[in-house]
């Protein structure tokens, strides 16, 4: 009896690895799972989410799935929202990858808990694979595939509409692309560079420059786990082309995304972070969010199940290099909360200088603490191979931990989508195409009463122009009126076709932000205050504004070629990989050469109320000043003002940085007044537009402040400036050379009225 | 393994298959379009106070012009939602009503414009 008990438990350990193994079986497990965390999401799959950040995210796929299924256009630009963007670029939409098929074939609210669910499902097998690479058994990583999948981290993104963040689902992926070249294989290239230009194409504002720290680190833990294996030459000749190809593959959307951030780079000031101890609300609590906002509670929630895992994963030495990395990660994941900061070292280096919420790491460490557990149900599974009877009970025991873990991650699914703001689809206006002055917070409502919404909120302070108005009878018009008569003949999101008449030479504009991507049939395209201008002779002219960004086209051209070459890369038809190599820097090359297109160019930095903030000189009516800190900067003039009407004070401070200065430098600005009152007008960017750190060095640089201060016309007030320190005790930066200012507690007296 | 890969693929189209049947079939709350009088009285509940909320918006920003705009519109947002709510209608029209007016006519001193997007540096 025991000995058919022993040999049934043997045998159905093995059936369970060999259905773990098999993909179909594997896959039917994992769909499931999705299935199963997102039930009750479908049932509101026709309701928008009315979060503030979901607003403009869903205009974003919504004029994307407008563009092609209405104009049968590629959704290149964005008329609908801040006057018109430049779609491809923007970082965060996410139609640039294969999910956006499913909002095509659905609609854009109707897809959402589609593509949620199936980058579960890819999330689920990326993982399989990576960490199958790393265990005996195929059960392991199988049973804890969900639950990285179903990190609470994906069901705080959806709450808040950021479906672009499942970008993350595919991490794995570039891992285990990155395990196969370290081995020398071909496919490793692909995989990893297919796994970034999805993550890219998602819109990985951060899972992009996440995916990339994540897969240098990873690639240092390879060379130090198997040194032996990364000796052979093909494994860096695979990683070598797993960057290049990496870099090409994403071109399509990494070219439009970097140039539009070089001109309007995002600033991200404070000191963000938050001690480990906290982690556990994010890691172990199930989330309750309410009046549709999310608390710390659940926000990353893994369980404690992996937990208990992860403590028998660290009994195999090879779960170790996970374990620094993890350590590591955590680290970073509390940002500024100590005084030795991971974060803030990265956030020296560029482009990771715009990372703003450092607890996001915790997806890594939710990954790598699964990757050790899954070593950890090896290490359960390892006696029932030794003794099969054990078989059962162990088998029972570890499929009993992974559907506990994963009943509390659809807990924490269920209660994060009960806690979720939505209201009705929107209603459908059928007109032509006109911008409005709009509302950010209601961003999602415009396009499908076809109006743009000009009133905006992005991340980055992308170009607008101040001239775009929602209230004009025609969206294309003459500069001069009386020059002659503009006639709407076509309309789409990349294209416009007007019938101009003109009695002289005369300039046509377009109610929309210009791009030099915009080109025209007929004059010259021109930049009109930021306003799209056609400058045309006089005449009779059909005139044709088109969108055709140089970076789209060769950028997509370049990804084409990419695709060719890991094709043939794949399938080791060399010649054919040799021609799409080649292809690439001759695309390059015709890009700046025979495409004639100026770069975008950076708006002049201007401070909060529109003033310029590099300047020449001194305004006449400024205050010289000359007071030098103890660090490499200094005040070199001022001005002060109040409005007695609106009862609001002014100051404008005068810096010039001359060399390097820390990274958490404040700049308090206070308004005494002689009746005792204290208002502040405390700031941490020069002119709104720098860190003191980045700023230009040795340029004057005017930094404008204001405060609403409602005084009496006889009371008088003093306005101090100081400088001091963001991070650790709130010191003062002392003054080195006051130059004849009046000095008050390291405060210097900038004016008074 | 021949019935077991058979069934994995059954599984999974049967699976995919719910996903996308709940998906596409998801009951949509019907909505209604704002009439007549109705839109009048909305007019007047969005437009009458804009002085004073560009005002309040002005103090709550002093000096910071997209700050300004996107407080000013916060509170119009406010107000749009409880006209939807109050006139059981959909949003959508409560926001023609205003995007009407502002093409119908100009009043001195309103704005149809928007400051130009500036994100606050630090904003949490």
């Amino acid at each position: 009896m025991a000995e058919r008990l022993a040999e049934r438990s043997a045998e159905l350990v093995r059936w369970l690895r060999r259905a773990a193994h098999a993909m179909p079986t594997r896959l039917a497990f994992f769909t499931i799972s999705a299935l199963v965390l997102f039930w009750t999401i479908f049932p509101h799959a026709a309701d928008l989410n009315e979060f503030r950040d979901a607003q403009v995210l869903f205009n974003y796929e919504d004029v994307a799935v407008r563009t092609v299924r209405k104009w049968f256009e590629l959704p290149l630009w964005n008329p609908y929202y801040c006057g018109g963007l430049y779609a491809l670029g923007t970082p965060q939409s996410r139609f640039a990858a294969p999910p956006f098929l499913l909002s095509v074939l659905f609609g854009p609210l109707r897809a959402a808990p589609l593509i949620a669910m199936a980058m579960s499902v890819l999330g689920m097998e990326g993982f399989y694979r990576y960490a199958r690479t790393r265990t005996a058994s195929a059960l392991g990583p199988a049973l804890m595939a969900p639950i990285f999948a179903g990190n609470g981290f994906f069901a705080f993104s959806f709450f808040h509409g950021w479906l672009n963040f499942y970008g993350f689902e595919l991490l794995p992926w570039v891992l285990f692309g990155i395990d196969l070249a370290l081995r020398g294989r071909r496919q490793g290239a692909v995989y990893c560079a297919a796994a970034f230009a999805f993550i890219v194409g998602f819109g990985g504002t951060y899972g992009g420059p996440l995916a990339g720290l994540l897969a240098i680190a990873h690639v240092l833990r390879g060379f130090a786990e198997s040194p032996r294996k990364v000796l052979r030459a093909s494994a860096y000749r695979e990683l070598g082309i797993a960057l290049a190809l990496s870099l090409c593959m994403c071109a399509f959307r990494l070219w439009p995304v970097i140039e539009s951030l070089i001109a309007a780079p995002r600033l991200m000031a404070g000191a963000p972070g938050e001690p480990v101890d906290l982690f556990r609300e994010r890691l172990f609590w199930l989330s309750a969010p309410g009046d549709g906002n999310y608390t710390r509670a659940g926000q990353q929630y893994t369980g404690m199940v992996v937990c208990w895992l992860f403590a028998l994963g660290l009994l195999r030495k090879r779960s170790w290099g996970a374990l620094v990395l993890l350590a590591l990660s955590v680290w970073v994941s509390t940002g500024f909360a100590y005084e030795k900061s991971a974060f803030g070292a990265l956030r020296e280096l560029p482009v990771l200088h715009m990372l703003r919420y450092p607890e996001r790491f915790l997806l890594i460490t939710c990954l790598l603490a699964c990757e050790v557990a899954a070593q950890g149900i090896d290490w359960l599974l390892t006696p029932a191979r030794l003794v099969p009877k054990l078989g059962i009970p162990v088998l029972a025991l570890a499929i009993g931990l992974a559907i506990y873990a994963q009943d509390g991650l659809v807990r924490n699914q269920r209660a994060s989508a009960a806690g979720m703001w939505r209201s009705p689809a929107p209603l459908e206006i059928e007109r032509p195409f006109a911008q409005a002055r709009g509302n950010r917070w209601l961003a999602a409502h415009y396009a499908s009463i076809s109006r743009g919404s000009l009133n905006c909120w992005e991340a980055y302070p992308l170009p607008m122009s101040s001239a775009l108005r929602g209230d004009l009878p025609q969206e294309e018009y003459l500069l001069d009126p009386a020059s002659g008569t503009t006639r709407r003949l076509d309309w789409s999101p990349n294209g416009i076709d007007v019938l101009v008449e003109l009695r002289a030479p005369g300039k046509l504009l377009i109610n929309q932000n210009y791009h030099p991507g915009w080109h025209s049939s007929v004059g010259t395209l021109v930049d009109h205050e930021g306003l799209i201008g056609v400058e045309l002779p006089a005449g009779k002219h059909e005139v044709h504004v088109r969108f055709r960004p140089r970076s789209a086209v060769f950028g997509g051209l370049i990804t084409l070629a990419s695709f060719a070459f890991a094709f043939a890369w794949w399938t080791q038809r060399r010649r054919v990989s040799a021609y799409a190599a080649g292809a690439v820097p001759v695309l390059l090359l015709s890009a700046f050469t025979l495409y004639t297109e100026p770069l975008p160019k950076q708006p002049p930095p201007t401070n909060a109320d529109g003033s310029l903030v590099v300047v020449d000189a001194l305004p006449p009516d400024a205050r010289p000043l000359r007071v030098e800190f103890d660090l490499p900067i200094e005040i070199a003039g001022s001005r002060v003002d109040r409005d007695i009407g609106d009862g609001i004070g002014r100051v404008e401070v005068f810096w010039r940085v001359k060399g390097l200065v820390p990274q958490h430098l404040g700049i308090s600005v206070h308004f005494e007044s002689s009746k005792g009152r204290f208002v502040t007008a405390d700031h941490d960017a020069i002119g709104a537009s720098f860190l003191p750190r980045r700023a230009p060095r040795d340029e004057l640089l005017r930094d404008a402040a204001s405060a609403v201060l409602d005084s009496a016309p006889d009371e008088h007030w003093r306005v101090y400036v100081c400088l001091w320190y963001t991070r650790g005790p709130p010191d003062r930066v002392k003054i080195h050379d006051s130059g004849g200012a009046v000095i008050d507690k390291d405060r210097v007296l900038v004016g008074e009225f | 393994m021949g019935y077991l890969r058979m069934l994995g693929v059954i599984l999974s189209l049967a699976a995919v298959m719910v996903a996308g049947g709940r998906a596409a079939l998801a009951g949509r709350t019907p909505v209604t379009e704002l009439k007549g009088e109705a839109r009048e009285r909305v007019l007047h509940a969005l437009a009458d106070d804009e002085p004073r909320r560009r005002t309040d918006a002005i103090r709550a920003f002093p000096g910071d012009r997209w700050s300004q705009g996107d407080a000013f519109t916060g509170r119009e947002s406010e107000i749009v939602r409880s006209q939807t709510a109050v006139n059981k209608v959909a949003l959508e029209s409560v926001l023609d009503v205003l995007d009407a007016d502002l093409h119908a006519r100009r009043v001195p001193g309103r704005q149809a414009g928007a400051p130009p997007c500036k994100p606050r540096p630090q904003y949490d």
